[in-house]
């Protein structure tokens, strides 16, 4: 059950009254100095200016930067000036490669049993599956991290092939296991 | 610092290094011995061969074998890396990849034996690390930057319009000083009128600056000229104080042992014609108590926006400037000469890569790691050390130009233990094209291949990763070269830890500033102030054993392995868009 309320956390609400639209693109990360990659920019081609995009909570500080690369489906909506306000997003296809897939958006949490505390990737919706033990070992101080996950489902098994942390754990989020 | 002499340090991996237990000595790739660092004979490395590499083993089901190795009973350690060519500047690979770990032998691994190797963890509480505040400062203003095309400004190479206070007076004097003779009588320094070859100028003594506030806002305050020598004039902010004793220190050890050594390994902060951003000819270090304010703890930025045209730019000073916090109980002299040289190789990079070459900026894991090595190099390297620590603790989840994956809290991509692995790859790349000698006196540096090398990365027009790619698989092969080091180098494996290729040169003190040049993973180093760090090398570090677990694109880690009978290792991933693989070398029998 917690791990469902967790999952819940992740859902953005737009402030009462915004109207909001939908924008998809591919995110980039805008450099402005040496080093400078200072923010994350919503990328629609060549003849089209990218849009400036900041986010709003639940969205952490640097999430979308998290994404670079990724084509997604941003909610949101522009402000008087250059910037666009993001609410909630959709990730379409991520990988830098050839095959260019979906993935699946969730957390992490851990399930303490008495042979020992096992990771869990904690869908969206709920569902969740045990990753494999070396998964765990690795990622065991990511717990409440916001993750997207390639990989397939086996039964109450998750096997990831490709992985990335969105945002850290949210304080508010973190849940002890009784 | 010099490497002695060796082979290049390249390997073909797969192709060579059939070691058996009993013929090691015999059968090396090449056959010959080497020399170490301390004379001592080396015997040929003891790598394993590797049978197949990406191009020729097995797929199945959507996973790739990408490599395999038969082990005699014996100890190992193995280091595996993955790497993927679709990752640029646009798109850092801020993620991790399944990789599957395999091993078939008829016995179970001594695990016992195993264990006894495992090492404490390296000593580093990120809540300790000094460089916590300049990690955090330079979020601040990277994210306070103009996003817009650096335009080379029309008035590079002269003093900002409307800077200048209004009258002659103690701010200016009529006293004239031209960009032939920039050179001003007392505290002042030349403000010229235009860019023109023979253009002329007077000489300030109090300067207007700007001091950023946030995206398009700031404060507009009074400095004044206190020290100034043939590279950089020091302006302290009206109100503030910084001793005589300390300007001369710090204005003493740029000019004469930072700025030379800089300039060597990174070139000048001009563009191609020799000027420099506000034609006077020196960098000005702009002390004011706003800079610790900005971000608790910080001690110095540059902010690349001062290049910019401050008619465009508004917040712009339109001068070659770093920020400074005087002095304090938690600022030492020390402290602000390392943050000088580190924030100085920003202000290099930016005028190579953006003015001179017209290219993009570099990129943050790439430009934070130059600085970091500008530290270590120039004898300020207390900082690196503990950037190196946070690396080795969490060197298996540290991609070299991602995101890393390590306490769970970390926003942005820019962290210590990933400044710590660039630092790291660049001095290993530094080392192994042989190093230089820096003299006793200050600023002297003999360049024996490592100079040239970290200057050429600076002076090309390419930035991030494109500048390692020269030649097929060449970033993947230069980082598996550069794992095998971190998993060798002073960990005392005969015929592999003394090879040449995977060792660190011994650490030197610098002359000047009595701090360590160089790394040592594990053993102890002498930092700023007294202190100390003791490092362990790579952790933590587990077994080889059949698993799955992530690995981060563009990062790597080492396991170890030891078993009484003979086996297969092999290692799989996704079998598309990464390139992995797994270098193997024998530690020792079997206990």
């Amino acid at each position: 059950m917690s791990a469902l309320a967790l999952a819940l956390c992740l859902v953005a609400v737009p402030p009462p009254g915004a109207a909001t639209t939908t924008l998809t693109g591919e995110i980039r990360e805008v450099r402005a100095g040496p080093g400078g990659q200072s923010h994350a920019v919503l990328w629609r081609g060549a003849d089209i200016p990218p849009l400036s995009l900041r986010t709003e909570a639940p969205l952490a500080p640097g999430e979308l930067s998290r994404l670079a690369g990724a084509e997604v489906a941003l909610i949101g909506r522009s402000p008087p000036g250059d910037t666009w306000t993001v609410y909630d997003y959709r990730i379409l296809r991520v990988g830098h490669g050839r095959r260019r897939r979906a993935p699946e958006v969730g957390i992490l949490a851990a399930l303490t049993e008495s042979t020992g505390t096992t990771l869990l990737f904690v869908r969206k919706d709920g569902r969740a599956g045990r990753l494999p033990a070396g998964w765990s070992r690795k990622l065991s101080a990511m717990q409440g991290a916001k993750v997207w996950f390639i990989g397939r489902w086996d039964k109450d098994r998750f096997r990831p092939e490709r992985f990335a942390i969105l945002a850290p754990a949210r304080k508010d989020a973190r849940h002890e296991s009784p | 610092m010099t490497r002695p002499s060796h082979s290049t340090g390249t390997f073909p991996i797969g192709t060579c290094f059939l070691i058996a237990s009993s013929l090691s000595a015999a059968l090396g790739c090449g056959g010959e011995t080497t020399e170490p660092p301390d004379g001592a004979e080396c015997g040929a490395l003891a790598e394993v061969e590797v049978r197949c590499d990406g191009s020729t083993c097995r797929t199945e089901t959507g996973t790739r074998t990408f490599a395999e190795a038969d082990l005699d009973p014996g100890r190992y350690v193995i280091v595996s890396w993955a790497t993927s060519e679709f990752i640029d500047t646009e798109t850092p690979g801020n993620e991790s990849v399944d990789v599957q770990y395999g091993r078939q032998s008829p016995g179970a691994l001594r695990r016992a034996a195993a264990a006894r190797r495992r090492r404490a963890p390296s000593r580093a509480v990120l809540d300790h690390l000094s460089v916590g505040p300049r990690l955090r400062a330079e979020q601040v203003v990277r994210s306070w930057q103009s996003t817009a095309p650096f335009v080379l400004p029309d008035r590079w190479g002269r003093a900002p319009l409307g800077s200048r206070f209004p009258v002659p007076g103690p701010a200016w004097q009529q006293a004239a000083c031209s960009r032939a003779a920039p050179e001003c009588d007392g505290l002042a320094v030349c403000a010229l009128e235009s860019d023109a070859p023979d253009a002329v100028g007077v000489c300030e003594s109090s300067l207007r600056l700007k001091f950023r506030t946030g995206a398009t806002s700031f404060d507009e305050v009074t400095a004044e000229v206190k020290w100034r020598g043939r590279h950089a004039a020091i302006v302290v902010e009206t109100g503030d104080e910084v001793s005589a004793q300390v300007l001369e220190t710090l204005g003493t050890r740029f000019d004469e042992h930072i700025a030379p050594l800089s300039h060597a390994l990174f070139g000048p902060p001009t563009d191609a014609s020799g000027a420099d951003r506000d034609g006077n000819g020196l960098v000005l270090f702009f002390f004011s108590h706003r800079v610790p304010e900005l971000v608790d703890g910080l001690v110095g930025f540059f902010q690349p926006d001062d290049m910019r045209d401050p008619e465009t730019i508004a917040p712009s000073n339109g001068r070659d400037l770093l920020y400074l916090a005087p002095p304090s109980a938690d600022i030492s002299v020390d402290s602000i000469a390392g943050t000088i040289a580190h924030e100085y190789e920003h202000l290099q990079n930016f005028a190579s890569k953006v003015v001179r070459n017209g290219s993009s900026p570099e990129s943050v894991w790439l430009d934070e790691g130059l600085a970091t090595l500008a530290e270590d190099l120039t004898g300020h390297g207390s900082d690196a050390q503990e950037n190196l620590a946070a690396y080795l603790a969490c060197h298996s989840n540290t991609s070299l130009t991602g995101a890393s994956v390590c306490t769970g809290d970390e926003v942005s991509a820019d962290t210590a233990q990933r400044r710590g692995m660039v630092f790291l790859f660049l001095r290993y790349l530094f080392e192994q094209a042989g190093g230089a000698d820096f003299g006793t006196a200050p600023g002297i540096v003999e360049d024996r291949g490592g100079v040239a090398r970290i200057r050429g990365l600076v002076d090309s027009g390419d930035t991030g990763i494109d500048l390692f790619s020269d030649g097929e698989d060449a970033f993947h092969r230069r980082l598996g070269e550069f794992l095998g080091a971190v998993a060798a180098s002073n960990a005392d494996y005969p015929d592999v830890s003394c090879h040449p290729s995977l060792s660190f040169a011994a650490p030197e003190t610098d002359a000047v500033t009595g701090q360590t040049r160089g790394v040592v993973l594990r053993g102890s180093v002498a930092l700023s102030g007294g202190r100390s760090l003791s490092l362990s090398g790579p952790t933590p570090v587990v077994d080889f054993r059949d698993e799955s677990a992530p690995l981060p694109v563009n990062g790597g880690e080492v396991r170890h392995l030891s078993s009484s009978q003979a086996s297969t290792v092999r290692i799989g991933g996704p079998g598309e868009d990464f390139r992995i693989s797994f270098r193997i070398f024998r530690t020792g029998s079997t206990p």
